[in-house]
């Protein structure tokens, strides 16, 4: 198991290394950089002067020079400073991290105990009205993009009169505010991960079901839920843990958009506006952060096949 | 390991004509759907501390026997006609919840598969599942649970039997998943215990040690026994008395020794004829054809379309189970002729 850890360990460095370089690269791609931007609203911009503000920056340097400035940082614990404010960005994402983090975690709960539920109450209710009503509202609510739900239920909210409290206001300073901030958005996107788990909950469970051990304990006299919830979930529970480590990552990209539409300060927040303000630092910082929680939830994924199924737990010890 | 010599066919009598009976079906039907009937007409009787084996082909009907008697026949399966009697109560019309209410599930009907590895859940350990069995004895407490358990493995005779509680079954071999399974299925103490092809899945060697151990448990929990197989070796090794199955229908009931050495209906004739003697050169004599299928019965003696001796109206007349002479019970419109044939 340790050896496993470390192996998984090793991976994750190097696909976050691959993704900074592709993240370094790919922002200086952008047309118009931060330069331009900063200097958009100034008067006269001379070619002088736009080279006088790059070299300030460190900007004119070859990009696989400037890749080693900024990584050798970033390894020694110093991910820079922003472009625009000056403001060290460790500092930054660390105010950012946790509102998201509170968001997709409490969203990955609710979607994953909404989707397995709606799952095994749909495969429960095979061919009747029940399973047609959750598989509908599975299909509709994996085909509506985050994006638009979460509009929609703002919108929602506001006609029948509800407001979200503003300001945001973090947990530990008000809670009841904080929990009204939060619940829509992660409801919203929530929804998508409980459709696709409750469709793959449902054709698991069904598949279970008809095995000889479901007859069997059903010989030896074992009740309804112990069948259903007992021996047929715990062995349905595998490809659902798979599906739940990439929803996550479908989740953690929602978050960007979603924390735009509700007004949370998170790691969302942060990228979207310095991806608008080209602040380099800052952005390549972000995407590293969410290469980091994806990593590290996967990682979790990958160790918790062993609690539900002991024939891993056999093989990697 | 209990070492016991193979049981011979002279042994096997039937020393149990005056025990009570435990199972009795009689003219029991069962379709899917309501349209495909699997089973047309089955009737069997073991009495307490009486191994009945029900012998046919692939596709007689065997499997879905037992399996209506416990009820577990699955979605869309029901015995539409006939009775199942356990100890002289009707059991075949009952929901699963019934089923349960009157603790037939395991408490009185145990009930052994053909594959341990895919009857036993992979996730629990066989401590867990054996649980699930003894609960049904009233025990509670978890170190009762867990002597309990621990008995049964050493009766089973699995080495480590404190150490094989903690165990999943992709941990045992084969031949100790059906040990294990075996325990299971009589830890809840049923009186009457169901082994649908106890050891097609396991390797020839374990095989008989198998058999023998449900033999000599059958023997010493006084248990009705009914074994379903397609092997004679089987049924010589094991039972009292034998139904022969043939197209979802009992086609001859007897005694062991009077059907292995005297069989009388053509198709436990062929059955027998296809056994391979082990002397070299034998040929083995195959019954061409199949088991029709439940979709398209034959008209007549469903027999006919593959029997030696049909006769033109073996095609329209249909056969009933009938006594016939020499105390055998048997489905053939030929019965008494043949046995005169015979000798």
């Amino acid at each position: 198991m340790i050896v496993f850890a470390i192996r998984r360990a090793v991976l994750g460095v190097l696909v976050l290394v691959a993704v900074a370089l592709m993240v370094f690269v790919a922002i200086r791609l952008i047309p118009g950089d931060i330069v331009n931007q900063q200097l958009s609203e100034a008067g006269a911009v001379t070619p002088e002067l736009l080279q006088e503000k790059r070299a300030a920056m460190g900007l004119d340097k070859p990009v696989h020079e400037q890749f080693l400035v900024w990584a050798s940082g970033v390894v020694s614990g110093d991910l820079g400073s922003s472009l625009w404010t000056g403001r060290p960005v460790s500092a930054q994402v660390g105010a950012a991290l946790l509102p998201t983090l509170q968001l997709s975690i409490i969203a990955i709960v609710m979607g994953a105990l909404l989707g397995v539920g709606a799952g095994v109450l749909a495969a429960l209710w095979r061919g009747t009205a029940g399973d047609m009503v959750l598989r509908m509202m599975s299909t509709v609510f994996l085909a509506i993009p985050q994006l638009w739900l979460g509009l929609l239920t703002l919108t929602g909210l506001a006609l029948i009169g509800y407001y979200i409290p503003l300001p945001y206001r973090s947990f530990s300073a008000e809670p009841w505010a904080n929990f009204q901030q939060v619940i829509f958005p992660a409801l919203a996107l929530s929804l998508g991960v409980a459709a696709a788990l409750s469709r793959l909950t449902r054709s698991a469970m069904l598949e279970v079901t008809g095995a000889d051990f479901i007859r069997a304990a059903r010989a030896r006299g074992v009740s309804s839920s112990g069948l259903y919830l007992g021996h047929a979930l715990k062995n349905a529970l595998i490809p659902v843990i798979t599906l739940l480590g990439t929803q996550f990552g479908n989740l953690l990209s929602g978050t960007v958009i979603i924390e735009r539409i509700f007004n949370i300060p998170g790691l969302g927040n942060l990228l979207f506006e310095a991806v608008a303000n080209r602040d380099y630092t800052v952005i390549q910082a972000a995407v590293l952060t969410y290469g980091l929680i994806t990593i590290i939830v996967n990682l979790m994924v990958d160790l918790s096949y062993g609690l539900v199924d002991p024939r891993i737990r056999g093989i990697r010890s | 390991m209990t070492a016991m010599a193979p049981t011979g066919v002279s042994e096997a009598t039937t020393p149990s004509a005056t025990s009570p009976v435990a199972l009795s079906v009689e003219g029991m039907a069962v379709t899917y759907s309501g349209v495909l009937e699997v089973c047309s007409d089955v009737s069997i009787e073991v009495r307490r501390g009486e191994a009945l084996a029900l012998i046919g082909e692939s596709g007689s009907g065997k499997s879905v026997t037992v399996l209506a008697v416990t009820g577990l026949l699955g979605r869309g399966g029901t015995i539409v006609r006939g009775s199942v009697k356990l100890d002289g109560e009707e059991i075949s019309r009952l929901s699963e919840r019934e089923r349960r209410d009157r603790k037939l599930l395991g408490k009185r009907i145990g009930m052994i598969f053909q594959n341990p590895s895919r009857a036993l859940d992979p996730v629990f350990t066989i401590g867990q599942q054996l649980n699930e069995a003894l609960r049904l004895t009233g025990l509670t407490g978890k170190a009762e649970l867990r002597a309990k358990g621990a008995e049964w493995l050493r009766h089973v005779g699995l080495p480590d039997p404190e150490e094989a509680l903690d165990r999943y079954p992709h941990q045992l071999s084969g031949g100790q998943r059906q040990r294990a399974m075996i325990a299971i299925a009589l830890a809840s103490e049923p009186e009457l215990l169901i082994a649908d092809e106890p050891t097609t899945a396991l390797d020839v060697t374990i095989q008989a040690q198998v058999l023998n151990l449900i033999r000599r448990l059958q023997r010493e929990l006084n248990l009705a026994l009914v074994l379903v197989t397609h092997d004679f070796g089987v049924v010589a090794a094991m039972a009292d008395r034998v139904a022969v199955m043939y197209g979802g229908q009992v086609v001859e009931t007897g005694s062991v020794g009077e059907i292995i050495r005297r069989p009388r209906h053509p198709y436990t004739k062929a059955l027998l004829a296809s056994i391979p003697t082990g002397e070299a050169g034998a040929r083995i004599e195959a019954l061409s054809g199949s088991v029709p299928h439940a979709a398209a019965m034959p008209s007549g003696c469903r027999f006919h379309p593959r029997c030696p001796s049909a006769m033109p109206i073996c095609q329209t007349k249909e056969p009933a189970l009938e006594p016939a002479r020499g105390g055998r019970v048997m489905r053939c419109l030929r019965a008494d002729e043949l046995e005169r044939h015979d000798g």
